[in-house]
């Protein structure tokens, strides 16, 4: 799994007006990991970004339903919503294309 | 003194930040550089230190009213939360594609400090922005000037908004109303506008 997320990962960040990637986990798993301890440190400590940097690319697979998420920060030198559309486009392609047991999350968190 | 809502700054502070600039970023801090909230604010505050530090030059600076300015800095922290998924379109029925409320924002914002002579406030969008086609409208407090023009400078920061949203987004915008709040001369305090 985690080598699927980075996979993803470094095909989202050459995508011509990405900039950033941030974690694309659910809040609550975030908040669990903290919890769990991982030395016991704070949400949102130099610790907790490292650990989460090998799942920045969320995949979540179900029985059913596989659901990709990915957050971007992109540059405001190209229309953000075609770079969106671009990180998705990639990420599909990565599955054979577009399929109904598959999500895929593209969420814009910063411009500029 | 006004307390600071700083819920979108993933558990930092806009003290914490501004320290952040005051180091030069460095060493990078990796809990502020992986939040979307905090990259926000901190564009946000760096554009704010640019324009204050030039219009409160000099000498004058230590007898200047401050106030608007830590009015502005404190609608960076609630304008930088994520709020609402604004949706992008996409052929493809399980694509689910947004930009966040707080991105949207952060452009709103950097499109009206970049025209010149003005500082925007506050932030807000009016309407379902989550509805795709939905009509919204985009409201923004400023601060303008000494010698600016007001009705010109509005007009600037409005075509800015309209210019940049029309490019990022698929927001389908109604109206960009500009409440200009004061007008700062270099070294002087706050006046209210006519």
């Amino acid at each position: 799994m985690n080598d699927l997320s980075r996979r993803l990962a470094d095909l989202v960040r050459g995508v011509p007006g990405v900039v950033t990637l941030y974690d694309a986990s659910p809040l609550p798993s975030r908040i669990l990991e903290a919890a769990a301890g991982i030395g016991g440190l704070a949400l949102g400590s130099t610790a907790d970004v490292a650990k989460s940097a090998d799942n920045i690319v969320s995949v979540i697979e179900g029985d059913d339903l596989t659901a990709i998420s990915v957050s971007i920060g992109v540059s405001d030198t190209a229309s953000a919503s075609a770079v969106c559309r671009a990180v998705h486009d990639l990420i599909a392609e990565q599955f054979g294309g577009p399929s109904p047991d598959r999500t895929i999350s593209v969420r814009i968190s910063s411009i500029g | 003194m006004t307390e600071l809502d700083e819920t979108g700054l993933d558990g930092h502070t806009l003290d914490e930040l501004s320290d952040y600039l005051d180091r030069g970023r460095v060493p990078a801090d990796p809990a502020i550089e992986a939040s979307p909230g905090c990259q926000i604010a901190l564009r946000a505050l760096e554009r704010v230190r640019t324009v204050s530090a030039s219009l409160l030059a000099g000498e004058a600076r230590d007898t200047a009213d401050d106030g608007w300015v830590a009015t502005i800095i404190g609608s960076i922290s609630l304008d930088a939360r994520a709020g609402r998924d604004i949706p992008v379109t996409h052929s493809d029925p399980s694509a689910r594609l947004s930009l966040t409320e707080g991105a949207v924002r952060g452009l709103i914002r950097a499109a009206g400090d970049s025209v010149g002579g003005v500082l925007i406030g506050r932030c807000r969008l009016d309407g379902d922005v989550t509805i795709p086609g939905e009509p919204i409208t985009v409201h923004v407090d400023a601060s303008v000037f000494y010698g600016e023009r007001i009705p010109d400078a509005a007009q600037r920061v409005r075509q800015a908004i309209y210019r940049d949203l029309g490019r990022h987004t698929e927001l389908v915008v109604e109206a960009v109303d500009v409440t200009v709040h004061d007008v700062q001369a270099p070294g002087t305090p706050g006046r209210t506008p006519r």
